[in-house]
């Protein structure tokens, strides 16, 4: 059901606080029936539907934008709305789903792999329900290293991890249950790939849409062609990830190993690098994982990312304002100790573990924190190195390079979608006005050298038309604008309802 | 204002404090999993303790009234209200409470 009771204009801001906002509405939504119940099974996904449906059009009638939030997680502003704000998080069912409901050719041995999850359903929930919870235990095919988002929120935003022989979070979803204030809700699956048949769709109410070119759109579109209400997501069987000692690589010999990636190795599961641009002797410390068999009985990892000490000391929410001052510092220098840091805290090192119990960062309320993340082909990266490091030392950046290796996207405005596979460049910086003045230098930089990039929808300091257009090209942003088009059904009210800040000023409006 | 106490700026806070779940099935879900947004308020306590005001919260609940508990506070001390303590001598001590609710429990099982 909708909750009404608690109305009124309200203060809002995502957890890294890097965006604040004045928000309409707040509204929680959730599993009760209008009678009390609180009710699973296809009910669930038929009622969530519906009311997702009903608060877009009591926003129509109050003439509100809307927008829902996930977990906040986004570091950029698309998750800023000053419209009504839905809070999704309560809805966090999962469901199998009976082999009578899917498509004849969808292969019955993949069957038991997937799963209907809500949209509001946190990634360590999903990882519990899938390795832990259900009588068939399995993993998702592709992770970020944090849990905290919500699957619509992590999927809608291109979350990208590091699996270089799969992708990002948005490839794992193959069927996609929206709310558009238009009645009706709609299942959206690839013509090229039917998974779920006419039955299911009755089931939970909704109008089938098979087409690959709205389906690509749709599934990184981070809040505008709706509400993402459930989604389909193929998992695996159940997996550990080896991730052996971190290493030492020279960045002379590092250019060379990833000139050579387009031929990864097929078992390689996870590969990243990280480097410290101010470095005098730069050698980067190298961390990758194979996926290997399921072996009951070894122990949890321990989680990494935590910085509390054993007595429950931690960073305070501002001292990153206070570093932030600090700036007669050698950029060097706090890089070298964020360097140091990460190896210790946060690179998997000697452990074996599945995917829910590797990736767990949710370290949040580093308040003032941001990161600025580039994609660009493999090909590029050697050359990606070295601007990146230019362009760090040229804007005083003290901040370590963070790089990801993931096999390409098939969604339109994926930002992981270089061929052969899109290296994410991440830099983490306190927000202040260093962080659009990096970004902007860098796309000078990359422009002048002829290298094709795509920025995080996540992470990011706003980009522009000019750049959306050298990022994706102009079929693309059509072909996304016209499936947007598609989802509404040519309503230019509901259109103008979903469209975020964000996503005007980028010129997708 | 539904801040808790520090977002607002630098020198916003005096002191803050964050209280949260952890751990979970499996000890795969460390650090805290909120399944709502914050919610704050200035509570005050007068005479050393004497006269305290509580604070009931109604809204860690799903629509039907079912309590889902609370996940993480926040409890902090903006500059001003150590003003106030210090100046009234601990007559008068105001702080800030923010709080976020738990995730309802997970439904599941076989679409059929």
């Amino acid at each position: 059901m909708i909750h009404w009771d608690d109305r009124g204009a309200k203060s809002w801001n995502g957890v890294h606080v890097t965006h604040k906002t004045r928000v309409a509405e707040l509204i929680d939504v959730d599993n009760v029936e209008p009678g009390g119940t609180l009710v699973g099974g296809f009910d669930m996904f038929r009622n969530a539907g519906r009311y997702l449906d009903e608060v877009i059009g009591k926003a129509r009638d109050a003439g509100a934008r809307i927008l829902a939030i996930g977990s906040g997680w986004a570091l950029s502003d698309i998750n800023i709305t000053d419209g009504w704000l839905i809070n999704t998080k309560l809805l966090n069912g999962c469901y199998d789903i009976a082999d009578k409901y899917f498509e004849a050719g969808y292969p019955a041995a993949d069957r038991p792999c997937v799963v209907l999850a809500q949209g509001g359903m946190q990634i360590a929930e999903l990882n519990a329900y899938l390795e832990l919870i259900s009588k068939v235990p399995r993993s998702i095919k592709a992770a970020g290293i944090g849990n905290g988002q919500t699957v619509a929120g992590a999927v809608s935003g291109n979350t990208h991890g590091s699996q270089i022989n799969f992708g990002a979070m948005p490839d794992f979803v193959v069927g996609l249950h929206i709310a558009t204030g238009r009645g009706r809700t709609l299942w959206i699956e690839r013509a090229s790939k039917p998974v779920l048949n006419q039955d299911f769709c009755d089931k939970i109410e909704a109008d089938l849409i098979r087409d690959d070119a709205v389906f690509n759109a749709a599934v990184v579109s981070f809040g505008t062609f709706g509400i993402i209400a459930a989604l389909a997501v193929e998992t695996a069987p159940i997996f550990h990830l080896d991730f052996p000692a971190i290493s030492d690589i020279p960045h002379d010999d590092l250019k060379t190993k990833l000139s050579g990636f387009a031929a990864a190795d097929p078992d390689l599961y996870h590969y990243e690098f990280i480097f410290d641009p101010h470095a005098r002797n730069p050698v980067a410390m190298e961390g990758a994982a194979k996926r290997v068999p399921f072996q009951p009985n070894t122990p949890t990892p321990v989680p990494r990312w935590i910085v509390r000490d054993r007595n429950g000391y931690a960073p305070g929410i501002n001292i990153l304002r206070v570093v932030g001052l600090l700036r007669f510092l050698p950029p060097r220098i706090p890089t070298r100790f964020q360097f140091k840091q990460y190896r210790r805290l946060a690179l998997l090192n000697k452990v074996r573990g599945t995917p829910g119990q590797l990736y767990t960062s949710s370290i949040y309320y580093l308040e003032g924190y941001t990161e600025s993340a580039f994609g660009v082909s493999v090909k590029d990266a050697p050359k990606m190195i070295d601007i990146s490091s230019a362009v760090a030392r040229e804007v005083r950046l003290p901040s370590i390079g963070q790089v990801r290796l993931v096999h390409r996207s098939r969604a339109t405005l994926g930002f992981t979608q270089h061929e052969p596979k899109t290296a994410v460049f991440e830099f983490g910086m306190i927000n202040d006005e260093r962080f659009p003045e990096f970004e902007r230098r860098m796309d000078a930089a990359l422009r002048a050298e002829g290298i094709r990039y795509t920025l995080h929808w996540s992470k990011n300091s706003g980009i522009s038309p000019a750049q959306l257009d050298y990022m994706y090209g102009a079929a693309k942003i059509a072909s996304w604008k016209a499936a947007r088009h598609t989802v509404f059904g040519g309503d230019a009210t509901l259109m103008k309802m979903f469209e975020s800040d964000a996503m005007v000023r980028a010129g997708l409006a | 204002m539904d801040q808790p106490v520090g977002q607002a700026g630098l020198l916003s806070a005096a002191a803050t404090y964050h209280i949260y779940q952890d751990g979970g099935i499996g000890d795969s879900q460390p650090q805290n999993m909120p399944g709502t947004e914050w919610k704050s308020k200035n509570l005050n306590s007068f005479v050393w303790g004497l006269i305290r005001q509580d604070l009931p919260i109604t809204n860690c609940r799903l629509a039907n009234g079912q309590r889902i508990g609370i996940e993480e506070i926040r409890v902090g001390r903006s500059k001003l209200q150590v003003l106030v303590t210090f100046l009234t001598l601990g007559l008068w001590a105001p702080t800030r409470i923010s709080w976020r609710c738990c995730r309802p429990p997970s439904l599941s099982g076989t679409l059929d």
